[in-house]
């Protein structure tokens, strides 16, 4: 699973689990169905898509800092 | 060492996955009971007292009339443990001078909360010995009960007058906002607020696992040499054996 699939996963999840936390905490209300549902299905696209790219982001700058090799790292004796 | 992590990330990914989708199954599955309920298809979205067929009827909570209660920003309040008027008045138009007014029999009283559409609790004060009348009042006394352990936030009610076919002949819905000891402490919200900050630690470490797709043939040499998977060309001298180690002197021989 790459950083962007990872970020993918997670913004989806994030998106759903906030739509219901606004409600739980009076934000939002959920009680009626079709509406409820317009609030789950965008919330878990906008964050898919928010957090593929922040997790894509994320991957660039770690292999820029490391170098993208998945080698362990040279002994001091070499 | 870099498989084993990304079977490790791997499992650990889907963690929250399930969570969500079990969660999900259990706020559709818990009220699916009342599914089947006759008076869910009933259009209780009408905000102007009804009169159907003649019938005048309102609800008040703790005093003040439901219609001030119309939407999710202006719901009514209920603490924890906290315990609601609810009452019902109803009586029948038409008529001159009250002579000639149509006579309803409502023998049951109910209030429903609602959430993802479905009904969470119903609350029901019947009157087994009701009569046809031209008015005629309820009174209960509501209270999230357990509820209040697992849910908080705003959710509508719906207040609904019945007869005894079971024909709904009035119903009103409003908002109530339903509160929690310590503002988030029931158990759903400590449960999201835990798969929020699993997910936000997920994805503030997401950044290591992008080596796991990376290339191995493109990495340099950590010294700046030639990589070790070029052929050695002719000129190139072979390779130094190996120094042999020497050989302990005999036994004996000294």
């Amino acid at each position: 699973m790459s950083a962007t699939t990872s970020g993918l996963a997670a913004g989806i999840v994030l998106g759903i689990v906030g739509v219901l936390l606004a409600q739980q905490l009076g934000f939002l209300g959920l009680s009626d169905l079709v509406r409820a549902l317009e609030y789950l299905v965008v919330a878990a696209i906008l964050g898919g898509i928010v957090f593929a790219v922040i997790g894509w982001a994320l991957g660039r700058r770690y292999l820029a800092r490391h170098g993208g090799s998945s080698s362990p790292p040279p002994s001091s004796g070499d | 060492m870099a498989s084993g992590r990304q079977r490790t990330f791997g499992a650990g990914r889907w963690v929250p996955l399930a969570a969500t989708g079990i969660l999900a199954l259990v706020l559709f599955a818990m009220p699916a009971a009342s599914v089947a309920s006759p008076t869910s298809s009933t259009t209780h979205d009408s905000l102007a007292p009804a009169a159907t067929s003649g019938l005048y009827a309102q609800a008040t909570w703790n005093g003040a009339n439901v219609r001030n209660y119309a939407s999710a920003t202006s719901a009514a309040h209920i603490g924890f443990n906290g315990v609601a008027n609810v009452y019902y008045n109803w009586s029948s138009l038409g008529g001159v001078a009250g002579v000639g007014a149509p006579s309803f029999t409502i023998n049951d009283a109910r209030l429903q909360i609602f959430y993802f559409g479905f009904s969470l609790a119903t609350r029901d004060v019947v009157n087994s010995a009701a009569v046809p009348a031209t008015t005629g009042s309820f009174t209960m006394n509501w209270s999230t009960g357990a509820l209040q352990y697992l849910l908080e936030g705003s959710y509508k009610l719906v207040a609904s007058l019945l007869a005894p076919n079971g024909t709904t002949m009035w119903s009103q819905a409003f908002w109530v906002y339903v509160a929690a000891p310590f503002y988030v402490g029931a158990v759903l919200p400590i449960v999201l607020i835990l798969i929020v900050i699993w997910e936000l630690y997920n994805v503030a470490t997401v950044g290591k696992y992008a080596m796991l797709g990376a290339p191995k043939s493109t990495a340099p040499p950590p010294s700046g040499e030639a990589p070790a998977s070029e052929p050695p060309t002719a000129t190139e001298s072979p390779p130094p054996s190996e120094p042999e180690t020497p050989t302990p002197p005999e036994e004996g021989s000294s």
